[in-house]
């Protein structure tokens, strides 16, 4: 064997054993479950939702597979995996326009997925099997992805009924509606909430926020929305705070005496921000009989600087009261006095 | 004589104080005219005394008499209102006086002020009398209501009035309202409301003249990929998959995506209206435009066609055909000057190749030459069975060249892609000889050799490539040589062969 032959055969095996290693490489097997393994309800309910989602697809049950990865992107609109299988369910389904959409959306999401290179080819296929007619958001989805997004900027986040951006929010849902973009909504649906129920914790002239029963009732839906947006612990614990405060207030103005003292206690500890909430304990004490522990409370408060201008003026009126309650009439009057000649 | 300065004109049966209580509040020096006054005041009342409380016995009689049930608004189910107002209910008052005395030699001069459940001063003003019973009664007389005259004006016109939340009418409207501080909001649908407080005095008007602000419209672009920017002026108004607010009226906006050409189109933003243009963006060369590397690798199917010109010493030791039954094998080529064994020749042809390419190795499942150059060039071709030699004349010869399963190697830069290939091959030959006019016979040869190819693709795009080559064969067997090939070609990429792309698991 000459030079150039030991050469060519040198090169030759080199180059195999190369392309050999490159391509057992490109066969390994990525391990992606996409399950988020976390203990927060929301996390479980995806965890919960992608697993049902699997069991359908490996049984081959397609639609119930459809519904169980639309609910989990539904509650998790960022996380990729659900729309891989979504992608994969639709393809096995003969809907190609739908799977290469999905497909899309999840190399949109992971971008550097281990199995990108697999995904994308399955997504080819799709493609050329779903011809040239494109996927298109289904007429009722963008109606009502429209209305959602209209509501939002310009109307009410709830209303009575369950109306409002929060209804739209949720026949959004309804319609099968899965796209990253989705998490934004519900960002901006649950700022919206936030905004808007604390807008009614807004004390008016440095006294008390205004509220009707029905007002309250309305509080309490959008707590109940907010829970179910939550999507961090940080949002959970400011929607249980919030909860103790309109459970302190229906005791309140259910007359629930010594319960409704303690709610408001439990109220006013955990809602520090809330400084009116101290007064929901004033009045529970005063309904509980307890008027003079309602006085030593409200100067209390008074001392604390609770209430501001107009605000400080209603509860002198107020302890006004509690003093003519209390037969200390002289001082009573000195401060009706004091009220009215500003 | 009794002097009167007053600004409120009219009688308190027409405030909203009508019912309740009138609670008297005077202020004076300790040793001030208040007793006389008081005295004058309650003289004056005379069968209305019953519904004032004058006097501090008259406030503690109330204040010990039934108590007034807590307000839900202490709850805050509802508003209270004023400080006064709920001490208005508390006490059960509907108009509180408030009195300020002075005295000199001559006067006693009360100011006076009357303040409704909100705390408003609903009318106010200065009595003067001799002396302090007369002036009391002086103030008795003068329960005045106050009214003013509001006129609302906006630009444009046409716009709603809400006063306290309550819709009285469009502009422009002009409305008397008692003496106080009101708030409006005038809007229209496509104009930004505006929103503000006003004061009603006694026996003035007052103006309420706004201009109402466009609302910004909308824009939708649709007919771009999703991340192209959309450019206003020089700032990024955002991107065509999103809703932009702009301002009303004519604005030009540009739209920028990776791979078309920049697409400039003017737009008519009408006040609270969503605009929807649909832009037609033209793809760019892609010549010059930088691809990713990426790219380039997931067209990993390469096919190329292209031409090749050949450099070689052909020999052919091991050439043979028949003739009329008989084997003749190809001796040697005939040179004018000296004998030899190989002739230069240039043979040019196709070339076609077909193999898998990763980012940076691959295969060429399958590369073929088809080569052929015309010589004229005595040649002896001599018969084995019975050692005669003749003398003829080679016309053609003819090269395939098969080259299966080569190893690739190739290094990026940028769109250029250098590469190493190499592997075995097989080369088979043909000769044609003629022997004499009616005498023709076709020699053939098969043998075997090592490739070793060197070159560059530019990429003009992911799938589409120009290459150059230069290849260097070399046979196996003693004394044929080698050859060297230079190559230019076309070449394109599939990401996957049409029918055989993956199905997804059956099982996730």
């Amino acid at each position: 064997m000459n030079s150039l032959q030991r050469m060519s055969v040198v090169l030759t095996i080199g180059l195999v054993v190369l392309f050999s290693a490159s391509a057992a490489g490109a066969e390994q097997r990525p391990q992606m479950d996409g399950l988020t393994g976390g203990d927060q309800p929301w996390e479980q309910a995806y965890d919960e939702a992608l697993l049902q989602g699997r069991e359908y697809y490996n049984a081959e049950r397609r639609e119930e597979a459809r519904d169980a990865f639309v609910r989990a992107i539904q509650i998790l609109p960022e996380q990729p995996a659900p729309y891989r299988n979504l992608a994969r369910n639709y393809n096995l389904m003969g809907e190609y326009a739908e799977a290469t959409e999905f497909y899309d959306r999840y190399l949109r999401l992971a971008p550097d997925a281990d199995d990108r290179d697999v995904i994308d080819r399955e997504r080819r296929g799709s493609a050329m099997r779903s011809g040239e007619e494109p996927w298109r958001l289904p007429a009722n989805q963008r109606m009502a992805k429209r209305a959602l997004e209209r509501e939002l900027d310009d109307g009410r986040a709830l209303t009575d009924g369950d109306g409002g951006a929060w209804g739209l929010y949720r026949t959004l849902l309804g319609t099968g509606y899965v796209a990253a973009d989705l998490d934004e909504l519900r960002r901006k649906l649950q700022q919206r909430l936030v905004d808007e129920m604390e807008s009614y914790f807004q004390p008016e002239d440095g006294f008390l926020p205004v509220l009707s029963r029905e007002d309250w009732v309305l509080q309490r839906q959008r707590l109940g929305a907010l829970y179910e947006l939550a999507r961090s612990a940080e949002s959970v614990e400011f929607t249980e705070r919030r909860t103790l405060v309109v459970r302190a207030a229906k005791a309140l103005y259910q007359e629930s005496g010594d319960d409704a003292v303690e709610l408001a206690r439990q109220a006013s500890y955990a809602n520090d921000d809330l400084k009116f909430v101290g007064w929901y304990e004033v009045v529970a004490l005063d309904e509980a009989g307890r008027s003079g522990d309602a006085i030593i409370l409200l100067d209390e408060l008074l001392d604390a600087d609770v209430f501001e201008g107009e605000g400080r003026r209603r509860a002198e009126v107020v302890r006004a009261q509690l003093l003519r309650r209390q037969g200390h009439s002289d001082e009573a009057a000195e401060v009706y006095r004091q009220v009215l000649r500003r | 004589m009794v002097l009167i300065s007053g600004l409120a004109t009219t009688a308190v049966a027409e405030t909203p104080t009508a019912s309740g209580d009138i609670l008297w509040l005077i202020d004076g020096a300790p040793s001030g005219p208040t007793a006389e006054v008081v005295a004058g005041i309650d003289e004056a009342l005379a069968a209305e005394r019953e519904g004032h409380l004058l006097g501090d016995g008259d406030l503690l009689e109330r204040i010990d008499g039934d108590l007034q049930p807590v307000s839900d608004c202490v709850l805050g189910l509802t508003s209270c209102g004023p400080a006064e107002a709920m001490a208005f209910d508390a006490l059960g008052l509907g108009l509180m006086i408030r009195l300020q005395l002075t005295r000199d030699d001559e006067q006693v001069e009360i100011n006076y002020e009357m303040v409704d459940r909100r705390g408003e001063v609903a009318g106010s003003g200065v009595v003067s009398a001799p002396d302090a019973r007369r002036a009391g009664f002086e103030v008795v007389s003068q329960l005045f209501d106050a009214v003013g005259v509001v006129s609302f004006e906006s630009s444009p016109s046409g716009a709603t009035v809400e006063v306290e939340g309550e819709v009285i009418g469009e502009t422009p409207m002009s409305r008397q309202f008692g003496v106080g501080s009101y708030g409006y909001r005038i809007h229209t649908d496509d104009y930004d409301g505006e929103s503000g407080r006003f004061e009603v005095r006694t026996g003035e008007a007052h103006r309420v003249d706004v201009e109402l602000a466009e609302q910004p419209g909308s824009l939708r672009v649709s007919g771009a990929p999703d991340d192209a920017l959309i450019w206003l002026g020089d700032g990024v108004l955002g991107r065509a998959s999103e809703v932009m607010q702009l301002e009303v009226g004519h604005h030009v906006i540009e739209v920028r995506a990776e791979g078309y050409e920049n697409y400039r189109r003017g737009v008519q933003i009408d006040s609270g209206q969503m605009t929807d243009i649909d832009v037609d963006l033209q793809t760019m060369p892609t010549i010059f435009r930088d691809v990713s590397r990426s790219e380039i690798a997931d067209h990993r199917f390469q096919f190329d066609l292209g031409l090749e010109f050949g450099f070689q010493q052909l020999q052919f030791l091991n050439a043979s055909g028949t003739i009329e039954g008989e084997e003749v094998r190809f001796e040697q080529w005939i040179f004018d000057d000296d004998e030899g064994e190989s002739l230069s020749v240039t043979p040019g042809g196709l070339r076609l190749g077909f193999g898998w390419e990763g980012d940076r190795l691959g295969v060429t499942f399958l590369s073929a030459s088809l080569r052929a150059a015309s010589v004229d060039q005595p040649v002896e071709i001599r018969s084995p069975a019975d050692g005669v030699t003749v003398a003829a004349r080679a016309t053609d010869v003819r090269t395939l060249q098969l080259r299966p399963m080569q190893g690739r190697l190739r290094f990026f830069y940028e769109n250029l892609a250098p590469y190493v290939q190499g592997g075995l091959g097989v080369a088979f030959h043909w000769i044609d000889v003629h022997i004499s006019d009616d005498r023709e016979v076709e020699l053939f040869q098969a043998e075997p050799f090592a490739a070793l190819e060197l070159g560059a693709r530019y990429h003009f795009d992911a799938r589409w490539s120009v290459g150059a080559s230069l290849r260097f064969q070399g046979y196996f067997a003693d004394g044929m040589g080698g050859e060297g090939v230079l190559g230019i070609s076309v070449g394109t990429g599939l990401r996957d062969l049409p029918g055989m792309e993956p199905q997804p698991p059956g099982e996730l």
